[in-house]
C-alpha cells in the first residue's frame, strides 16, 4: 500500500470515523514498512504519539543523509543518548557511510550501546519505542535502528512487608521484572534454569515470565501452564492476581490453586521442587504453581531454623488454622446447643456474662466480628499518622465500652479476638479460611455440631476433589505419600528427607489431564 | 446432576436436625444442687424438690454490674414425680432447669427411709443429669434445709459440698457416694447401697450462729430404704474392705507410753480368699489388707528409728486396723446390708455356685458368713526426724 494514499486515508479517518475504525488504520499502519521518506515517517510518529508529551524527536544531520532520533523521555537514560548514539553520530558527521548498507555501517562502526537491532516496519519501531529504547530513522533508508537506551525508576530491593522472617534472606522482589529474573537467577546459579516470555494484556503488553527448573519441572505441568499463558484473553495485566484468576483450576472455589510470594527464597524453593513461577512485569507478586494445602502452613523460616523448632511451630500453625476455622462456629454450637459439654465453673461465668445481653450468641459474634474485620481494614488503608487514633478507638470500644454497656459479652470478645489472631499466624494465603469461618458460624448456630460436622465433611470433599494443575489439592495427605508427609505437619530433619526435591510426580496426576495433555501431543 | 443430590442428601441430613433444641446460655436456669424431700399426703405422698440455682448475675465481677447479694436462691416445688415437681419448679422460675450443673443430689431423710428408686428414676433415666453427682443423704433434716445453708467460703454452697466430699476421698475417708455408684449397688440384685450424710450443726459459740454443713455418717440403705447410720468408728473399718485406699491419716495408740501416733497410708492392697463348697456352703472368707505406710507425726516419746519399736508400732496398727474391720463387718452383717459388694466378689470368682446357690437367698447367708480378715503392714519411713523431741526430756 502506498503511504501516500494511507495517510491521507488516515488523516480522514481520524476526523471522522468512530474509535474502532480508527483504530484498526493504525493497526494496518504499523505492519506497513518504513517509509523511504523521512517526513514521512516523522509524521506519521508525530500523529501516532500525538498527545504523548514526553515524546521526542530529533533531528540530527550526517553527511549523506539526515536522520531523526526517536525516543520517549523518561523511559530513557538521556545520558546514554548524548554520550552514546548522539556525540559518536556528530564525530562521525563528516564520514562517509557505506552506500548500501549505511544503517548497518552506523551501527557497526559508531554506536556505542550494547543492544542494536535493525528492523523495518513501524510496528516494531513503536513497540521499541515503548519499551524505552532509541529508534534512528535515516532519510532514503527504509528501515530504522532500534537502540536499547532503556532506564527508568524503580524500587530497590527491600524487605517485604508481607512475609517476615527472622532468620532469612531479607530481600523481596521488586516491580521490575528484570531485577526479579536476577534475583531468582543469583539464588540458582544453573544454565538450566529457564525463563518463557509471553505478553499478556491487549492494551498493556505487559512482559510475563515463566519460570523453572528444566531437569526438574514436569514437562506436562509446564505444556499446561505454557497453554493456559497463551490463551489468556484479557485487555491489561496490571498484577498477577489478573493471571491467577484467569488460570488457575477452581475459580469458583473458596481455596487458591495458584500461590504467591513476595520473596525470591521462597520462589527458588519452589522452582526446586520442579514447580513453575510466574513473574509479571510491575508487581512483586510472583505466582507459583501447582500448589498445594500443604503449603498454607509453611513458611520459608521452616526450613532455616532446626527442625525441632520448626515443628514445633508448624504444630502451633495447624492448631492455629483449626481455631480460625472453628472457633467461633463451636463456641456458638455449644452455648446454643450442647451447653452439658462446657465445664460447670466455666459455663456459670459463660452465662454471668451473657446475662442482660440484649441479642443472641450468634448475633453478638457477628456484631464483634464486623467490627474486628472493619479495624482491620481500616489499619491497612488508613493513613500511617492515624493509626494510633484507630487503635485507641478500637481498643476502647472493643475491649471496654461494648462490654460495658452490655452489648457484647467479654467471653464472644475473647473468642473472636483468638480467633483473628490465630488466622494472622497463618501465611497470608490463607484468605480462604478466613471467608470458610462464615458457614461455620451460620451452620453452628442453625445445626449445633451436627452442621458443623456436616460442614467439615462437605469442606473435606470439596478439598480431596480440587486439583492445581493435576496436582491433587491434598497431596500428600490424599493420595497418602509416606515420604513426602515428612514435611507436612512436622518437618523432618534435612537428613531425613533424603528424595527432596519431591518432584511432583506425573503418576499423582489426575488421569483425565494426563489424558487430556497426552491426546493433544499426539496431535 | 450432582449438585441435585448434594443437595437432597443436604436437605434431608440438615432438616434432620434443627433449631428447636436451641436454648440459649441466659435461658437456663443452673441447678447447682437438686434437694428432694418427701410430703406426706392424705392419698399419696408428695415429691418436694428443691434447687440451688445460681444467680449468675451475682457471680460475675463488679464490673459487669455483680450485683451483691446471695449467689444462689433455693426454690421448692412439690409434684406427685420428680419430673412433675421439677416442670413446677420450671413454671415458678421461668427458666428452664439445667440440670447437668448439678454437682449434689441430696435426700431428706425421710425420704431417704421410705424408700428412694421412685424419685431417682427419673435421674437415671435422663440423659442431662450426670452420672459423676454426688448423692447425699440429709440426716436430721430434710434436704431443703440442707441447700438452703450457705458456706462461708464458697459463695456456692453446693460447690463447697462437691469440693468436701472430693478431698474427704483423699483425706477423710469418705466413701464414693455418687449417682452412678448408687445405680450400680441397686443394679447388682444382692448389693446394697450407702451413701454419705450431711448434717447441719448450729455453732455453740456466741459469734457464729450460722449453721454449717458437715458430712455425717454412712448412710447404710437396705434395697432402696435406709436402715441405719454407721457411725464414724463403724465405718472406718469398711474403707479397708474396698479396693480403694483409705487415705485418711490413722491415729493409733503408741501402747507402751501415753501418746498417739499418726500413720498415713502409702500404698494399699486388698484381696479376698474364698473357700467355698460344691454345695454352696462357705467355708471361709477372708479380707487381706496389706498396706505400706509411713509415720507422719507421734506425741509419744518412742523412739522409731529403732526397728523394734517400729515393727513393734507395726503391730500395734494392724490389731487396730483389724478391730476396725471387725467392727464394720459385725455391723453390716447385723443390718443384713450386704454394702461392701461381698456377693459380687463371689459372683466374680464362682459364678455357677453363686447362681445356683447363693444368689437366691443371700439375704439369709450373708449375715451368717464367717468373714476373717489379715492385714499385712509395712512402716517404711518415719520421715525426716529419728528421735521424736520429747525424747530426752522423758529419760
Amino acid at each position: 500500500m502506498d503511504l501516500q494514499r494511507f495517510l491521507s486515508a488516515y488523516k480522514y479517518i481520524k476526523r471522522s470515523s468512530p474509535a474502532k475504525e480508527l483504530k484498526q488504520a493504525e493497526e494496518h499502519s504499523f505492519s506497513i514498512p518504513i517509509a523511504k521518506d523521512i517526513e514521512m515517517t516523522k509524521y506519521l510518529l508525530e500523529e501516532t504519539f500525538s498527545t504523548a508529551n514526553d515524546f521526542v524527536i530529533r533531528n540530527i544531520k550526517l553527511s549523506t543523509h539526515s536522520g531523526i532520533l526517536v525516543y520517549l523521555d523518561g523511559l530513557v537514560n538521556t545520558m546514554t543518548i548524548s554520550e552514546h548514539i548522539i556525540k559518536p553520530l556528530f564525530a562521525a558527521q563528516d564520514l562517509k557511510l557505506n552506500e548500501k548498507q549505511p544503517l548497518t555501517h552506523i551501527k557497526e562502526s559508531f554506536l556505542i550501546a550494547s543492544q542494536i537491532q535493525e528492523k523495518d516496519t513501524y510496528a516494531d519501531a513503536i513497540e521499541a519505542i515503548l519499551q524505552g529504547n532509541t529508534v534512528l530513522f535515516l532519510d532514503k533508508i527504509p528501515q530504522c535502528l532500534i537502540i536499547d537506551t532503556s532506564e527508568f525508576d524503580y524500587r530497590g530491593v527491600q524487605e517485604p512487608a508481607t512475609e517476615m522472617v527472622v532468620r532469612g534472606p531479607r530481600e523481596g522482589f521488586t516491580e521490575s521484572l528484570l531485577t526479579n529474573m536476577t534475583l531468582l537467577r543469583r539464588k540458582i546459579n544453573n544454565p538450566k534454569l529457564k525463563s518463557e516470555q509471553f505478553s499478556i494484556g491487549t492494551n498493556t503488553n505487559t512482559k510475563v515470565l515463566l519460570i523453572y527448573l528444566e531437569d526438574l519441572v514436569d514437562p506436562l505441568v509446564l505444556q499446561e501452564a505454557r497453554k493456559r499463558l497463551r490463551s489468556i484473553k484479557i485487555d491489561s495485566v496490571l498484577e498477577s492476581g489478573y493471571i491467577e484468576e484467569l488460570i488457575e483450576d477452581a475459580p469458583t472455589s473458596p481455596f487458591p490453586t495458584i500461590g504467591n510470594t513476595e520473596k525470591p527464597d521462597i520462589a527458588a524453593s519452589k522452582i526446586l521442587e520442579g514447580k513453575l513461577v510466574i513473574l509479571t512485569d510491575g508487581t512483586p507478586i510472583a505466582l507459583t504453581l501447582p500448589y498445594t494445602f500443604v503449603e498454607t502452613l509453611q513458611v520459608p523460616e521452616d526450613y532455616y531454623s532446626r527442625a525441632y523448632y520448626a515443628s514445633f511451630v508448624r504444630i502451633i500453625r495447624c492448631v492455629c488454622l483449626l481455631i480460625s476455622l472453628y472457633l467461633p462456629g463451636i463456641y456458638i454450637a455449644t452455648s446454643t446447643f450442647h451447653a452439658e459439654m462446657i465445664p460447670t465453673d466455666l459455663l456459670v461465668t459463660m452465662v454471668a456474662a451473657r446475662e442482660g445481653i440484649p441479642w443472641p450468641v450468634v448475633v453478638e459474634v457477628f456484631l464483634i466480628w464486623i467490627i474486628y474485620e472493619a479495624l482491620r481494614e481500616a489499619s491497612i488503608r488508613m493513613p500511617k499518622p492515624m493509626g494510633s487514633a484507630v487503635s485507641i478507638v478500637g481498643a476502647l470500644v472493643l475491649g471496654q465500652a461494648a462490654i460495658q454497656a452490655g452489648i457484647t459479652s467479654p467471653i464472644v470478645v475473647i473468642i473472636v479476638s483468638t480467633t483473628a489472631i490465630a488466622g494472622l499466624v497463618l501465611p497470608s494465603q490463607t484468605d480462604a479460611l478466613g471467608l470458610l469461618r462464615l458457614p461455620f458460624v451460620l451452620l453452628g448456630a442453625i445445626f449445633g455440631f451436627y452442621g458443623i460436622m456436616w460442614g467439615s465433611l462437605i469442606l473435606l470433599t470439596h478439598m480431596t476433589s480440587l486439583k492445581s494443575f493435576g496436582t491433587p489439592y491434598t497431596e500428600p495427605f490424599a493420595p497418602l505419600d509416606t515420604i513426602r508427609l515428612r514435611d507436612t505437619i512436622v518437618r523432618f530433619p534435612w537428613w531425613f528427607m533424603p528424595n527432596r526435591p519431591g518432584n511432583l510426580k506425573v503418576s499423582r496426576r489426575s488421569t483425565s489431564l494426563n489424558k487430556a495433555l497426552e491426546g493433544k501431543e499426539d496431535d | 446432576m450432582r449438585f441435585a443430590l448434594l443437595s437432597i442428601i443436604l436437605v434431608i441430613a440438615l432438616t434432620a436436625s434443627g433449631c428447636w433444641n436451641q436454648v440459649e446460655l441466659e435461658e437456663w436456669a443452673l441447678v447447682s444442687a437438686i434437694g428432694l424431700d418427701i410430703i406426706p399426703g392424705e392419698d399419696e405422698d408428695l415429691v418436694e424438690m428443691t434447687v440451688q440455682i445460681i444467680r449468675t448475675r451475682h457471680i460475675g465481677t463488679p464490673e459487669q454490674g455483680g450485683a451483691k447479694g446471695s449467689a444462689f436462691w433455693t426454690v421448692s416445688a412439690t409434684g406427685r414425680t420428680t419430673p412433675e415437681a421439677a416442670s413446677n419448679l420450671e413454671k415458678q422460675i421461668g427458666r428452664r432447669l439445667f440440670l447437668q450443673s448439678a454437682r449434689i443430689i441430696v435426700i431428706g431423710e425421710d425420704l431417704a427411709r421410705s424408700g428412694i428408686d421412685v424419685v431417682l428414676d427419673w435421674f437415671f433415666r435422663e440423659e442431662n443429669v450426670r452420672r459423676k453427682t454426688w448423692l447425699l443423704v440429709a440426716r436430721n433434716h430434710t434436704a431443703k434445709e440442707t441447700l438452703c445453708a450457705p458456706h462461708e467460703l464458697d459463695i456456692i454452697p453446693a460447690n463447697a459440698i462437691e469440693t468436701m466430699m472430693q478431698n474427704g476421698q483423699h483425706t477423710a475417708g469418705i466413701i464414693d457416694s455418687t449417682l452412678h455408684r448408687y445405680f450400680r449397688a441397686r443394679f447388682t440384685t444382692t448389693s446394697h447401697p450407702m451413701l454419705v450424710g450431711v448434717e447441719m450443726t448450729t455453732p455453740t459459740s456466741a459469734d457464729s450462729t450460722c449453721p454449717f454443713l458437715t458430712i455425717s455418717d454412712i448412710a447404710i440403705f437396705k434395697e432402696d430404704h435406709l436402715i441405719d447410720w454407721l457411725t464414724h468408728e463403724d465405718s472406718r473399718g469398711v474403707l479397708w474392705l474396698f479396693d480403694t485406699s483409705q487415705k485418711g491419716p490413722l491415729l493409733v495408740k503408741c501402747e507402751d507410753m501415753p501418746g498417739y501416733a499418726t500413720i498415713e497410708v502409702l500404698r494399699y492392697k486388698r484381696t479376698i480368699d474364698m473357700d467355698i463348697s460344691e454345695s454352696g456352703e462357705i467355708r471361709s472368707i477372708i479380707y487381706n489388707v496389706k498396706l505400706t505406710s509411713r509415720l507422719i507425726a507421734q506425741t509419744c516419746a518412742i523412739d522409731y528409728s529403732n526397728t523394734e519399736n517400729l515393727s513393734k508400732l507395726e503391730n500395734y496398727t494392724k490389731d487396730f486396723i483389724l478391730k476396725d474391720i471387725e467392727i464394720a463387718l459385725k455391723t453390716i452383717q447385723q443390718l443384713n446390708s450386704d454394702v461392701i459388694f461381698l456377693g459380687r466378689e463371689i459372683e466374680r470368682y464362682y459364678p455357677k455356685i453363686w447362681y445356683q446357690e447363693l444368689a437366691a437367698n443371700w439375704s439369709e447367708i450373708f449375715p451368717e458368713i464367717p468373714i476373717e480378715s489379715r492385714v499385712q503392714i509395712d512402716i517404711q519411713r518415719i520421715g525426716m526426724a529419728f528421735k521424736p523431741t520429747n525424747y530426752h526430756r522423758e529419760e
